[in-house]
């Protein structure tokens, strides 16, 4: 037979544990976001002396594997280099959010941006952006097409796009998409009509 | 290794003065990238009634393996899975399904529900399985169910009785030496001085058992047969310098001296014989065609044959399709599928990948261009989308595209990106015929700018939603149909460019 006070005291610790599992799932709840907040790599750009400007991006969309125009809001410095690069920032924030149309790897960015001859312009990205980069030639296209199409939109006179990884040549961008070569802005256009 | 002598012959021929200007490139990458990979690579080459192709031989210890999976696909149907440490396979050949069941490690293995022991222990890896290449001779025909004849240490594995012995015979006024063969044979053949060489890649010829001989008549010195690393070569020695012909269809070779009057200078090159990677056709386009030693004549146009090449492989794996799925295994099938088709068609195929191995993006290229194909098709799988999607290179097509100059490494494409225009569109009506989702576009892929012949590379997207039905045997046979149909159409276009 077991005593009241023993009924109570077995009530009370059951009570208890049901207090303290629900109290851990909110503890750990708590954690995940933190976490999910540390996690987020997103490129903070530095604050940006220009003009706030409407400008068209090229994004590329899985869905229906089309390029589209999109407007965006940008703050927009006139120096050739620092205009691609925050151009390519704009157009990874896009890629970046939660609900991207095309998805890239988390803590992609553009290193720098250069200019040769006035009309070339080599993109510098980071590690992160190819090395999580999805494989497939048509994938890879539309990235890569997104980027010269925006930037061939925004940068005028710029006839050839050269890409590097991490300030290096790289042979593809993950297994298909041709990084050694230059992209020629008119070739680029030409193919991506038919995405359009 | 009887290949490795026969480039260094083909090499000495292009150090002549005369052919110094055209050779060189060919120089250049024999010894760049066909030794090298001479060097590195093992195969199994695998003559089946059907088909011929080969596959990768990896070494486990002291013992040379081969993937089971690699093996049998061209022969039939084949699915494997992997549950716990075992593997399980279901082959459709011609007749009933055959079950096998395999466990790492293990030597024993059951065969539609006997037990097999084998010579070495199974090895799984990665869900492929392997198994040892000594083992093929009593482990194969319980699978297929088909005789076979295996050739372990010279690599060479014969089905359904295709192997044909080869006997040469010595034939009088004038002294030939003459083999007769119930199918037709397409040797490599090459020369150097009063030494013959014929290459047999693709042909299943295989010795009688006197290998060596030795002639006391005049022109002939000796001749010599053997087999190695998968292929078969036969060295014959004259006095004179010596010619092959083949006539009967490709059913008889003949070998005499040549008929001096006809030949200019002995130092200049025969140029028809083929690069090292170039693929023996499967039927000689004319009823008799001689390579003799010293005939120089100019090349007028390619046949018409087909460069196929796998995407990624070996260590390089592509895409991951699933959990288990890599690219690398999907573009192979698909390529065999197409090779079958081809050669249905009467369209000869040279595989640039023809097994599991690591090739980098400029090494197709050159094996593609030095096979002289006319058309380079590479095969890609992904999960994006759905269908067929066939990619053009992206250069700017030349006002006047001059194919005999020296073409720059980097857009050697130009040149031909018209006709890869003709045969992207061919193969995109074919599959809008058969009703099969295609878009056509221009894509900056590796390595379409390199190659010098018409140029496509095809991507096959799930046909559902569901990204297993990428490797659904029907929808990947109506893409190898379509995508052969498209090329046989270009046929007329094409050929003798």
């Amino acid at each position: 037979m077991i005593s009241r006070h023993m009924k109570i005291a077995i009530v009370l610790l059951v009570l208890l544990a049901i207090f303290l599992a629900a109290y851990n799932r909110a503890l750990k709840k708590h954690a995940e976001r933190l976490q999910a907040k540390v996690a987020d790599l997103r490129p903070i750009a530095p604050p940006v002396a220009g003009r706030v400007q409407n400008i068209n991006v090229w994004v590329a969309h899985d869905e229906d594997g089309t390029l589209r125009k999109q407007e965006t809001r940008v703050t927009l410095p006139a120096e050739t280099t620092q205009r691609a690069r925050l151009l390519l920032r704009a157009l990874f924030t896009i890629y970046l959010d939660r609900r991207s149309p095309h998805p890239i790897g988390e803590g992609s960015d553009v290193k720098d941006v250069y200019l040769l001859n006035n009309d070339t312009l080599v993109v510098d990205l980071n590690a992160p952006f190819a090395d999580a980069h999805r494989s497939g030639v048509f994938v890879e296209e539309l990235t890569m097409l997104s980027l010269v199409q925006t930037l061939a939109t925004n940068v005028p006179n710029v006839h050839q796009v050269k890409f590097l990884v991490d300030g290096k040549e790289r042979e593809t961008l993950a297994g298909h998409a041709d990084l050694k070569q230059s992209y020629d802005v008119g070739l680029v256009a030409q193919s991506s009509k038919s995405l359009q | 290794m009887p290949l490795i002598e026969a480039l260094i012959i083909r090499t000495r021929t292009l150090l002549r003065p005369r052919t110094l200007r055209s050779g060189r490139w060919l120089l250049a990458f024999v010894l760049l990238v066909i030794l090298p990979l001479v060097a590195q690579e093992k195969r199994l080459s695998i003559y089946a009634p059907q088909t011929f192709y080969q596959v990768s031989i990896t070494d486990h210890g002291k013992d040379a393996y081969v993937g089971l999976f690699d093996l049998l696909e061209p022969l039939g149907k084949v699915e494997a899975r992997v549950a716990d440490k075992k593997w399980k396979l279901s082959f459709t050949g011609s007749g009933q399904p055959v079950d096998a069941e395999f466990q790492d490690g293990k030597r024993k293995c059951k065969i539609h529900g006997n037990d097999f022991e084998m010579t070495g222990n199974f090895i799984l890896q990665g869900g492929r399985g392997y198994v040892p290449v000594t083992s093929l001779a009593n482990l194969l025909p319980r699978i297929i169910e088909k005789t076979l004849e295996v050739h372990a240490a010279q690599r060479r594995l014969f089905i359904a009785g295709v192997a044909m012995k080869f006997t040469l015979d010595l034939k009088h006024n004038p002294n030939r030496l003459v083999a007769t063969l119930p199918s037709p044979i397409a040797p490599q053949i090459a020369n150097d001085g009063t030494h013959l060489r014929l290459t047999f890649v693709r042909d299943p010829v295989i010795p009688t058992g006197v290998d060596v001989y030795s002639y006391t008549e005049a022109p002939f010195a000796s001749s010599n047969f053997s087999e190695a690393n998968g292929i078969a070569t036969l060295d014959v020695v004259g006095t004179v310098p010596l010619q092959a012909s083949i006539s009967d269809g490709g059913k008889t070779l003949t070998i005499s001296a040549v008929n001096q009057q006809a030949a200019p200078a002995p130092t200049t090159p025969n140029p028809q014989v083929p690069s090292p990677t170039a693929p023996s056709a499967g039927t000689p386009s004319s009823a008799t065609a001689t390579v003799p030693a010293a005939t120089p004549k100019p090349r007028t146009g390619r046949m018409y044959y087909v460069a196929l090449d796998a995407g990624h492989g070996g260590d390089e794996r592509g895409a991951q399709l699933t959990e288990t799925l890599n690219e690398k295994d999907v573009t192979l099938a698909v390529a065999r599928r197409i090779q079958h088709e081809l050669e249905a068609r009467g369209i000869t195929v040279y595989n640039v990948r023809p097994g599991d191995n690591t090739l980098t993006s400029d090494q197709r290229a050159a094996s593609a261009n030095g096979s002289r194909a006319a058309i380079y098709i590479s095969v890609h799988a992904a999960t994006l989308g759905t269908g067929l999607r066939v990619f053009t290179a992206m250069v700017p097509p030349l006002a006047t595209p001059n194919r005999r100059a020296f073409l720059p490494w980097d857009t050697a494409q130009a040149a031909y990106i018209a006709n890869s225009y003709a045969v992207a569109g061919a193969v995109a009506a074919e599959c809008n015929q058969r009703k099969i989702t295609v878009k056509s576009l221009g894509a900056p892929v590796r390595p379409l700018n390199n190659i010098a012949a018409a140029a496509i590379a095809v991507e096959i997207a799930p046909q559902a939603d569901t990204v297993e039905s990428i490797t659904d045997a029907k929808y990947q046979q109506d893409i190898a149909t379509a995508i052969a149909a498209g090329v046989a159409d270009m046929r007329g276009k094409l050929e003798g460019q």
